[in-house]
């Protein structure tokens, strides 16, 4: 018998094999796991959390209009807005802010129109959201010498193979590192904004780099710097040479943020 | 009638949640159990899946992808289990050091009966995985890639290296080669 034909029939023994080994789970497991799942709270839509967005959004930017009317003298407040009663706006924990502009609204491309999967990294201590289309990294395990790699801290939308200790592959867009020292920006900073992620004080700010490293200079880098409670900090952080594929990965990146859940 | 039944449950009826995902539950255990050998861990595994299935429901935008959503989560949570149960043993993997017989379970004893199982539970959690969607489940290439979040082409490129692993593992069965677990404690 040749191999392939050797193969044939190792996959007929397999399919034959499993469907007689398969366990069955105990008696009452489909009772007890619905009954946890019924006293469950289901997390809100993209839909209704975007349209929240959309509208605090536009409350600011209705503020703002006001303020710049006021401030030069263009527009002046209806009879019925009393001078100094503008409206403001302060960004909740499931609400992340970018800098220098409006919460993200949905479009065709943006994580709105996107179905996401939950990716836990045990490891470290955290969960978030990742769109469907995108990959993730699974744990991969290191010989001798070598760091583990924990699951979920890289990310892109074509795939990647995360190798221990042999820096990052091209499909990477988004990767989240944790550390004993806050990051400092690595070129100028173009803007930072204090802000609360999962709970938890945090910075977004984006850069633009200066001088040759990981990335050539003149990369625009967007990242979150997070404080954790033991004292470390998660770092999370996109970049993009290209304005329209910075853009796109900085709403993922703020979608993905939204979603974070620490429990370290 | 399964896509209607997707949409009440995102709206939180839960009885639309239970009569979509009873009939699948037997099915999901049998994946969990094959990728996890350990029938106690695939129930954990399930409930985990199913709880985030209902959890995060509201968040599915493509209804008709359901079933393939539930069986990721299935798989995310089948691998969260395997590194819990790694670190609770002290290893840094699940296989080959994974041994199932230390659970004590009747599945597990199943496991060791006879060569096939030795050779398919001396593979890697994620060539089981593999396998068992495709041999188990009997998805096709694209639902399985789909439900494992690779490629079509990478999925079948890995189907084909575990079936290699599977014939090399049973020959050295056959020859009494000491297996890869027998060395660890």
């Amino acid at each position: 018998m040749n191999d392939e034909r050797l193969e044939t029939e190792l996959e007929r023994r397999l399919a034959a094999w499993m469907a007689g080994a398969a366990p069955h789970p105990s008696p009452g497991f489909a009772d007890r796991a619905l009954r946890l799942t019924a006293t469950t709270p289901q997390r809100a839509s993209w839909t209704g959390m975007f349209t929240i967005a959309s509208a605090l959004g536009a409350v600011a930017a209705v503020a703002l209009a006001v303020v710049i009317g006021l401030q030069f003298g263009r527009i002046t407040p209806g009879p019925n807005i009393p001078t100094g009663a503008v409206p403001t706006v302060t960004p909740g924990p499931s609400l992340t802010p970018t800098p220098s502009e409006a919460p993200p609204t949905p479009s065709a491309s943006s994580s709105a129109a996107r179905d996401f999967y939950r990716c836990e990294n045990a490891t470290d201590g955290y969960a978030l959201d990742v769109p469907s289309d995108w990959y993730a990294n699974p744990h991969v395990e290191a010989g001798e010498g070598l760091d583990d790699v924990a699951a979920c801290r890289f990310f892109g939308p074509t795939e990647f193979e995360i190798a221990p200790n042999a820096g990052l592959p091209d499909g990477v867009a988004i990767s989240i590192q944790l550390s004993p020292e806050a990051p400092p920006a690595a070129g100028t900073v173009i803007s930072s904004t204090d802000t609360t992620v999962a709970g938890r004080d945090a910075t977004v700010r984006e850069v633009e780099t200066t001088s040759e490293g990981p990335t050539p200079p003149g990369t625009h880098v967007y990242e979150y710097v997070v404080s954790l409670a033991d004292g470390r900090f998660l770092h999370a952080s996109t970049d993009s040479l290209d304005e329209t594929e910075f853009a796109e990965r900085r709403r993922i990146l703020d979608a993905m943020m939204e979603t974070l859940e620490i429990s370290s | 009638m399964q896509t209607e039944l997707v949409q009440r449950a995102q709206r939180g009826d839960h009885d639309a949640f239970a009569a979509l995902v009873s009939p699948e539950i037997g099915r999901l255990h049998g994946l969990a159990g094959l990728i996890l050998r350990d029938a106690s861990r695939a129930e954990d595994a399930v409930q985990e899946a199913l709880l985030r299935a209902w959890r995060d429901l509201p968040r599915l935008r493509d209804v008709e992808k359901f079933g393939a959503w539930l069986r990721k989560l299935l798989v995310n949570a089948c691998h969260d289990e395997g590194r819990r149960l790694a670190r609770r043993r002290g290893e840094t993997a699940l296989a080959p050091g994974h041994d199932p017989a230390a659970s004590g379970d009747a599945f597990s004893d199943l496991l060791e009966r006879d060569e096939l199982a030795r050779g398919f539970g001396g593979l890697t959690e994620q060539e089981r995985t593999v396998l068992a969607c495709r041999y188990y489940l009997d998805l096709s290439s694209s639902e399985a890639a789909a439900a494992l979040g690779m490629k079509e082409a990478t999925y079948r490129s890995k189907v084909h290296r575990a079936i290699r692993a599977l014939a090399a593992a049973l020959a050295a069965d056959a020859r009494g080669a000491p297996r890869a677990e027998d060395g660890l404690t």
